[in-house]
């Protein structure tokens, strides 16, 4: 078994929920990264995700935009960022996944790509702009078997029944459920009716589900953790490390920020 | 062929929450192109609304100057707010409706395609915001105003280079978020399926014209049809009827600096995969061209088919060429073309004398030049344009 699904299984056993936190690589600089990913890790998160920075992220609101331009002006591409992944896991266990566009892949590489993030200690992926349904993903899917990578597939609201059964056959580790209608972002409430929408998830859907896009806040964790079995935090996180220059404050608060997050989670 | 691809080209490379939207427009859209009393509403429109058909017009002093060719030009700047967007905008906002959606969202360039939305919402009484690219929205001021005048709201957009790609990429952010109410109504032959297909189909009156047009003017098919790709939705239009006329030679203009085909490679970008302008990491590459209708680093995927097997030949004309094409034109014909249409133009003086004067070249000139005088008076004391007029 992957370290990926052996960690989401073992927490969940323990009637436990898996926190993913996620930063932009590269961003502020890959220093940061670095030392951020340690610091994510030792203050609760279990799974780390990397947002791979591309120039034009259609699913994205300001804060990974933000993010993502500073890192490519800084001079971020994949090998900086697999350099980044080894780094990281000789400092920390948990498992690592990149949320990538499918562009900066495809121009890489995609078989030659797998086999390196596979040798850096990456353990899966989240590709926004991909389905299922086309024939890539298939292709894609198949390479990353072969590479003990596990592909991440996304459902959002508006996706019907008989497709969030379909997307679930695809899922190996988990499958991420966009909380709403949107591009991704911190937002002061979840919506209104996702009670709803969560419960229909659970109905459909085998493997393990996350919750992303918008939770930044305590509250926002105590009202969706009973439907869900996991959350993904980005931009939230992402917006303390813009606000806080001063390396030891924004350290301090991002451990903090984590930890309160935590806390309404278990 | 797999569904929603051209060879290897196309597919839907979007978010989830866009497949809910694309499939119910791509059923609407194959039920209502099969329905008759669909096709005859658009027609109408077409006919009374926005001008059609267009003519087709023997540039007889341009051919004259030349020594070669015939020169036919195909007259979409007559078309109904100037160009042959209307086409598309009309066939979208009528599914629009039909799909029941309240809100029209679109991104524009030159501002061609947003004032042909705005238009189209305003006769349909929707409601319309138009993405442009904060660039744009300065160099295209006039198309600014006459938005806004026709009752829509123009959104600048002031992230990454701020031109037409990022303007696409602010309309599908939109979309994706107000999914439920909101119909995206693309300007050209780009996008995740159906909408290459779909505004293909809707751009095909400018083919069909084309060729009975140029039958009862000639007896003959075109021996060339020439038309400028940025996006790639007027030339399309103009080949796509004659796809199987192999005697039908295609070349599609593209802007030097923002050629897509010519200097572009494979890649996914605005949900398609299509030849693209990267960098060497595969990010998205800024383009610049004097016509903001071409200053796009993608392609519809179809015209990367088309390259792929051969059927279409592709080159490049410079900012210069366009211009000296531009004043070529308004001088010997009194017809201003606009800066995109003037890269097709630009190929008239390499490949009409070449020809005997029994070959026949159609043109599309795709639109009106008026919402250039701006950036022509703005060029009138530079290097550009002065070495022009030695030319």
């Amino acid at each position: 078994m992957t370290l990926l699904k052996n960690t989401i299984i073992k927490i969940l056993d323990k009637k436990k929920k898996v926190f993913v936190g996620c930063l932009t690589a590269g961003y502020p600089d890959i220093k940061s990264t670095v030392e951020l990913s340690g610091i994510l890790a030792n203050s609760g998160i279990d799974i780390l995700e990397l947002c791979v920075p591309f120039s034009d992220p259609i699913a994205d609101g300001p804060t990974i935009q933000y993010s993502s331009e500073i890192a490519l002006k800084k001079g971020i591409n994949l090998k900086l960022i697999l350099d980044t992944v080894s780094q990281i896991k000789k400092r920390c266990s948990i498992p690592v996944i990149l949320m990538s566009y499918l562009n900066p892949l495809i121009h890489f590489g995609l078989d030659k790509f797998f086999r390196m993030s596979k040798k850096a200690g990456v353990d899966g992926y989240i590709i926004p702009d991909i389905i299922p349904d086309d024939y890539k993903f298939n292709e894609i899917k198949a390479m990353c078997i072969r590479y003990g990578l596990s592909v991440i597939p996304l459902i959002a609201p508006n996706t019907p029944n008989n497709r969030l059964r379909y997307i679930d056959k695809k899922s190996d580790s988990f499958v991420y459920i966009v909380s709403l209608t949107g591009v991704t972002g911190a937002r002061k409430s979840l919506p209104a009716d996702i009670a709803n929408y969560l419960t229909r998830t659970k109905i459909n859907i085998r493997h393990p589900r996350f919750l992303g896009f918008g939770i930044s806040h305590p509250n926002h964790v105590k009202s969706v953790r009973k439907y869900v079995d996991g959350i993904i935090v980005a931009s939230a996180i992402i917006n303390i490390i813009r606000k806080n220059k001063t390396k030891s404050i924004r350290n301090k608060k991002i451990s903090q920020f984590i930890k309160s997050l935590r806390k309404e989670l278990d | 062929m797999l569904k929603g691809y051209f060879g290897e080209f196309g597919g839907q490379f979007v978010p989830e929450t866009l497949v809910s939207p694309l499939r119910d427009l791509e059923h609407e859209f194959y039920i209502a192109w099969n329905d008759k009393r669909f096709i005859k509403e658009l027609n109408h429109y077409l006919a009374t609304f926005a001008g059609r058909p267009t003519p087709l017009y023997y540039a007889r002093h341009l051919t004259e100057k030349l020594k070669g060719a015939k020169i036919y030009l195909k007259r979409e700047d007559l078309a109904h707010t100037g160009s042959h967007k209307i086409n598309n905008t009309l066939g979208q906002v009528l599914l629009a409706k039909r799909l029941g959606k309240k809100r029209i969202i679109a991104e524009t360039g030159a501002g061609q395609h947003g004032v042909a939305t705005a238009t189209t919402a305003a006769l349909f009484g929707l409601k319309c915001e138009v993405y442009m690219g904060e660039e744009d929205v300065h160099r295209q001021s006039l198309n600014v105003f006459r938005m806004e005048l026709l009752g829509a709201k123009v959104i600048p957009v002031k992230s990454g280079s701020r031109t037409l790609k990022d303007a696409i990429n602010e309309t599908l952010r939109d979309w994706v978020t107000n999914v439920s109410d909101t119909f995206y109504v693309i300007g050209s032959v780009v996008g995740p399926h159906p909408y290459p297909l779909m505004v293909r189909q809707f751009q095909s009156v400018i083919g069909k014209e084309t060729k009975k047009q140029i039958l009862a003017f000639e007896n003959k098919l075109p021996d060339y049809i020439l038309a400028c790709v940025g996006g790639g939705s007027n030339s399309i239009g103009i080949f796509h009827p004659f796809f199987n006329e192999r005697n039908v030679r295609f070349i599609g203009l593209e802007a030097e600096g923002a050629a897509s085909l010519v200097k572009g490679s494979i890649g996914v970008l605005h949900g398609t995969n299509s030849s693209i302008l990267q960098d060497k990491n595969g990010q998205i590459s800024t383009t610049h061209s004097i016509s903001a209708g071409l200053d796009y680093p993608g392609v519809g995927p179809e015209h990367s088919y088309y390259k792929r097997i051969g059927r279409a030949k592709y080159l490049t004309i410079n900012d210069r060429q366009a211009l000296n094409a531009f004043k070529t034109l308004s001088e010997t014909e009194g017809i201003l073309p606009a800066l995109e249409s003037s890269h097709a133009l630009a190929y008239l003086p390499k490949l009409a004398p070449k020809l005997g004067r029994n070959k026949v070249i159609v043109v599309c000139l795709s639109g009106r030049g008026d919402k250039d005088v701006n950036t022509l008076e703005s060029l009138r004391n530079s290097s550009l344009y002065k070495q022009e007029r030695n030319i």
